[in-house]
């Protein structure tokens, strides 16, 4: 029993995950709090009455208190960069870490000031988790310097690792014990009465006299607190949802029911109680199995692979294929080296030269349409979903012949010891793929 | 073993909260919407503006009181009533949410009324089940009142 909890625990926290996945998690994240909090003002908490003034624990602790008008902005733009740094995996660890600490303080400031709301506190501890963990190792410009700067030891991407794995399953330990705590909560203070009792229509009705940070969107509540039976049943899922939360991390059946039941739950009340939950609803990325997604992606877009033939012997095809790989997250694209893997590119693709292989980037699809130079480049961003950041830019009018040229002049003076390079005009081939 | 010192320190802070019923933000026990509620009377203090002619306009929408909300203020001038410095607590919520409210209506943040003052209410409503009297207290009681002096001048 205890080696088969020791099995389980170990799998739970560190079963092997690939790199990319946290990275996801962290750009969406990041990006999801800049959209939320990107335009936000804090400066005007500087000139909130002291009389509001109840520094929540953590500011006690550390000793906060109010910054002045100026030292706030200044705080809330080094805030909203660090989450830009963050959400781009530049400089990943120092700017996950700087937006951690500006996130404690500026979401801790509200908080002190007279009441505790709850809708944020798990981004404060998901922040602290992403600066922690190794977030920036996929899905980053860190990630794609380093395949770049050092590509010889860094031609792979880093391989699954349980690195990858804690950080996501902490985030869901914290939601369950939040949700948990919601339901324990009120079963401590209340019993089941909370269930029982008139409780749940009074909320429901007291919600619409203006009493919350936001009122509610529709009148529905009102119809629900009418009916003793319906109230009672809608507090009754409540208690069940909120209790029974933390069965999502053991079982992937209570995970489908559960998580996506407590995001519609939050989302009645904020439209029927008025109670504001958007951050913390965006904490739900981290339950979504990318993986899994990805790959039903690439069946529902039918998204086929592509073989990558680059030059093994120039100095600035070999950075480029380390940048590809790693934003290959879906596995689509292999990379070909026409210098070493001449053979086996043969035994593939007949049809192709060598030298002309050598001479610029051939991309050949499933259809064994071979595209070269920039639009092997187009060619290679439909099929990476990372790649599809990009693609409207290699699409926008004049863009062909501007990267045309661009890739010319590149190709025409890349460093190379093998052989000299000529930079003949890129012509569409056919050949199969396997 | 920096992954198992984070989870230690995140779920212990967190389970700690939980035994205790205490609240150590951002650890927290979730208390909220908690309580048994039996009445369907309820009281709440909440501020009015009042124009230089005397009509009262009650300042909920957070336009009026950025950085703070509604309930934001309700629930800390409830806390603050319980203090032994009430009076004056009152006193500096009153001025100050009369200052912030004309400086952002000046500077476009709101098209409210322009304010001669600002009163502080205790007001009681019996739950109706259309909210049909949600603007209309059943009583309320004058607390306190600010008037700085010329309408709408900052004081």
């Amino acid at each position: 029993m205890s080696a088969w909890i020791g099995y389980w625990w170990e799998t739970f926290w560190f079963a092997p995950a690939p790199p990319w996945t946290l990275g996801f998690c962290r750009l969406t994240f990041y990006t999801g709090l800049l959209l939320f909090y990107g335009r936000e003002d804090f400066t005007g908490w500087s000139e909130v009455s002291r009389a509001f003034w109840q520094p929540v624990w953590a500011f006690s602790v550390l000793g906060f208190d109010v910054l002045s008008s100026r030292a706030l902005r200044i705080l809330q733009t080094i805030w909203v960069i660090s989450l830009a740094l963050a959400a781009a995996g530049l400089f990943t660890r120092p700017s996950t870490l700087v937006a951690f600490a500006g996130g404690l303080y500026l979401l801790g400031l509200p908080h002190s000031f007279g009441q505790t709301y709850h809708f944020d506190a798990l981004v404060v501890f998901i922040l602290l988790i992403l600066a922690a963990a190794r977030s920036g190792d996929a899905c980053s410009v860190d990630a794609l310097v380093r395949a770049v700067r050092e590509p010889a030891s860094h031609a792979d991407p880093p391989p699954p690792s349980g690195d990858y794995r804690w950080p996501v399953r902490l985030t869901w330990v914290m939601m369950a014990l939040i949700f948990f705590a919601a339901g324990a909560s009120k079963l401590r203070h209340s019993g089941w009465e909370w269930i029982a009792s008139d409780t749940m229509a009074i909320v429901l009705t007291r919600a619409y006299y203006h009493v919350s940070d936001a009122d509610p969107i529709v009148p529905f509540g009102l119809w629900l607190a009418a009916s003793p039976t319906l109230s009672r049943a809608l507090a009754a899922a409540t208690i069940a949802i909120e209790v029974g939360f933390p069965l999502a991390l053991v079982s992937s059946t209570a995970r489908a029911v559960l998580v996506p039941s407590a995001a519609l739950m939050l989302l009645g009340i904020r439209v029927l109680m008025g109670p504001t939950f958007g951050v913390f609803l965006l904490c739900n990325l981290f339950w979504v199995p990318w993986e899994r997604l990805g790959r039903l992606l690439r069946v529902a877009l039918r998204l086929r692979r592509r073989a990558v033939l680059y030059d093994g012997a120039c100095g600035l095809c070999r950075p480029t294929v380390n940048v590809i790989r790693r934003l290959d997250i879906l596995h689509n694209v292999d990379a070909l080296d026409c210098v070493h893997e001449w053979s086996r590119i043969e035994s593939r693709f007949s049809a192709l030269d060598r030298t002309e292989a050598l001479t610029r980037m051939h991309v050949v699809d499933a259809s064994g349409r071979v595209t070269t130079g920039f639009d092997a480049y187009r060619s290679l961003a439909r099929a990476m979903p990372l790649g599809w950041l990009v693609l409207p830019l290699l699409y926008v009018p004049g863009a062909r012949w501007a990267g045309t040229r661009l890739y010319e002049a590149i190709a025409s003076r890349r460093p190379r010891q093998a052989c000299a390079v000529s930079t003949m005009p890129g012509m569409a081939q056919h050949a199969r793929i396997e | 073993m920096q992954a198992y010192a984070l989870i230690g320190f995140l779920v212990g802070g967190h389970a700690y909260d939980l035994w205790r019923d205490e609240e150590h933000w951002p650890f927290s026990q979730y208390p909220m919407f908690s309580a048994l509620e039996t009445s369907r009377e309820f009281t709440a203090l909440r501020l009015y503006g009042v124009s230089a002619s005397g009509v009262e306009l009650p300042l909920l929408a957070y336009s009026y009181l950025a950085p703070l909300d509604q309930c934001r203020v309700s629930t800390a001038l409830s806390w603050m009533a319980r203090t032994a410095d009430a009076e004056a607590r009152f006193a500096d919520v009153l001025r100050t949410v009369h200052q912030r409210y004309e400086r952002r209506r000046a500077a476009g943040d709101h098209s409210g009324l322009a304010l001669a003052g600002v009163r502080l209410y205790r007001s009681r409503w019996t739950l109706q089940p259309d909210a049909g009297n949600a603007d209309r207290p059943d009583a309320r009681e004058l607390v306190m009142a600010f008037e700085p002096g010329e309408p709408g001048a900052a004081p």
